[in-house]
């Protein structure tokens, strides 16, 4: 039963009794004025009764009080039902969430180790690629000034001598020049730009027309080249500059 | 003929096509006059001088005042990526003289009749006409990680080609703004812009721009670029493959 057909159930039985209690209390008055001389003790007691809570309004209240009771006792289950309900719903809400939650974490660990390892492995390679080369471009660099420097015909003063330290723009370059029997013997590196950690990994953003591909080694014969050589730049002028000073 | 000498302490390549070589040498005069004047390093330079605080700024010579009002304009257009001055204030012209005077060298030969040349100073290209085959001339872009290898080939055909980059992973550059370093992925960026002084002195203010420097070239018209950075990952501007082939009006 809904509550709308408990108040009609209510408001019928309500009527109902109404129209009982009336009839019965015209029946009591009929007795009453039928038989007055034998029920008169009794008639003081029950008139008192009849004003303030005639038996037939009790009757009536005991059963509104009974479909209250049984319509406040359905609430109380709907309620219940209801707040059960609502649990199981935030409880089923929860543990999807948690579900969710476990699984978006894992799935971003996953993510995140990948893309950690590669970054880290690629790293590696490409730091040790540049290391080599510029392991062997200051050797190269190197072995072209001592071959200058020996063609120069000067002879140097036996000792160690201190090159400026020359700002390549991005870093500095600094070396000493070891000069024995009168020539360049040893060219060591006090400075050099090396390869501090780079905290971030900056993915280039490509805009769409921007192309990306693999560098890849060319055989074709160019007429000349393009590219970068600050560094050996800077060898070569503090290098000089420790030579010279070995002359004078 | 081509002859390479070293000059502003760096190779400085001419070859003039059906020259002989008074022509040559007329320009490797040019540069070591530029050297004489510029030069950061040898201490009777106008710069060093500048640098000095012995030499005032009425006295300065037109080249020098040419240059600095090139390297103001630079600034500007660069949105002050480009700075002649180093974080410790000193005057360092070069990132401007070189591509400058690679372009100056080029009028030159021009002025002289010559319209088939090569030009390059520390790997900043003009070009001019075509090479000694009647080929269009090609330069070969450096592999960062080898010196000894090229990783691309393009075709200018006329305009100017620079490179700036380090063999170096992981640099640090300046950012003009902040005075402080910044990290940066790029190891070498190549542009292609309308003449070697215009591509040169682009391409040192995108490569102090670090990652997004690709993108600032991209958005210059008559600029395209080709960066590579620590991963050998290449980034080129959406023009840039139009100069990697010989177009096809070649040996008519």
């Amino acid at each position: 039963m809904n509550t709308l057909q408990k108040t009609f159930v209510s408001l019928a039985a309500v009527f109902a009794f109404g129209f009982y209690a009336f009839m019965v209390r015209e029946q009591d008055t009929q007795l009453v004025a039928i038989r007055p001389s034998t029920e008169t003790a009794d008639n003081t007691q029950q008139s008192s009764a009849t004003d303030s809570n005639p038996p037939s309004s009790a009757a009536f209240q005991a059963y509104v009080d009974q479909i209250n009771a049984a319509a406040a006792t359905d609430q109380v289950a709907q309620a219940q039902a209801q707040q059960q309900t609502a649990a199981k719903a935030q409880a089923d809400a929860q543990a999807a969430q948690q579900q969710a939650e476990a699984k978006t974490q894992a799935q971003q660990q996953a993510v995140q180790l990948t893309a950690q390892q590669q970054a880290a492995a690629r790293a590696q390679a490409a730091q040790q690629a540049a290391q080599l080369a510029a392991q062997q471009q200051a050797v190269r660099t190197a072995q072209a000034a001592a071959e200058a420097a020996a063609q120069l015909n000067g002879q140097y003063k036996n000792g160690t001598y201190t090159g400026p330290s020359v700002n390549v723009f991005y870093g500095y370059v600094q070396v000493l020049a070891v000069i024995q029997n009168g020539q360049l013997a040893d060219v060591r590196f006090l400075q050099y730009p090396n390869d501090r950690s780079t905290s971030r990994y900056i993915n280039s953003q490509a805009m769409p027309f921007l192309k990306q591909e693999a560098i890849q080694a060319q055989s074709a014969n160019v007429d000349g080249v393009s590219g970068a050589s600050a560094t050996s730049q800077g060898f070569v002028q503090s290098l000089g500059s420790a030579l010279s000073q070995a002359r004078t | 003929m081509k002859e390479t000498r070293l000059v502003m302490g760096m190779p400085v390549t001419v070859e003039i096509v059906g020259a002989d070589t008074s022509a040559r040498d007329l320009v490797f005069d040019y540069f070591r006059t530029i050297d004489e004047r510029f030069s950061t390093y040898k201490t009777t330079s106008e710069v060093s001088r500048i640098n000095a605080g012995t030499h005032p700024h009425s006295a300065y010579s037109p080249e020098m005042r040419e240059v600095l009002a090139l390297a103001e304009s630079t600034k500007k257009a660069t949105s002050g990526y480009f700075d002649v001055y180093t974080p410790g204030g000193a005057l360092d012209p070069s990132g401007l003289v070189k591509g400058w005077a690679v372009n100056n060298a080029a009028k030159l030969i021009r002025a002289g009749g010559h319209e088939h040349f090569w030009v390059d100073a520390g790997g900043d290209v003009q070009t001019g006409g075509t090479n000694e085959q009647g080929d269009e001339w090609s330069v070969g872009i450096r592999n960062p990680f080898n010196g000894n290898e090229i990783v691309k080939v393009v075709y200018p055909r006329g305009r100017g080609v620079a490179t700036s980059g380090t063999y170096i992973r992981g640099q640090h550059i300046w950012d003009p703004h902040t005075k402080k370093a910044v990290s940066s992925d790029m190891v070498s960026l190549t542009v292609i812009g309308p003449d070697v002084y215009e591509a040169d002195r682009f391409a040192t203010a995108a490569f102090a721009m670090g990652n997004s420097g690709i993108q600032f070239i991209e958005s210059l018209s008559g600029f395209e670029g080709y960066a590579i950075d620590k991963n050998a990952q290449a980034t080129m501007t959406g023009g840039f493959p139009a100069y990697t082939e010989k177009s096809s009006k070649e040996n008519p």
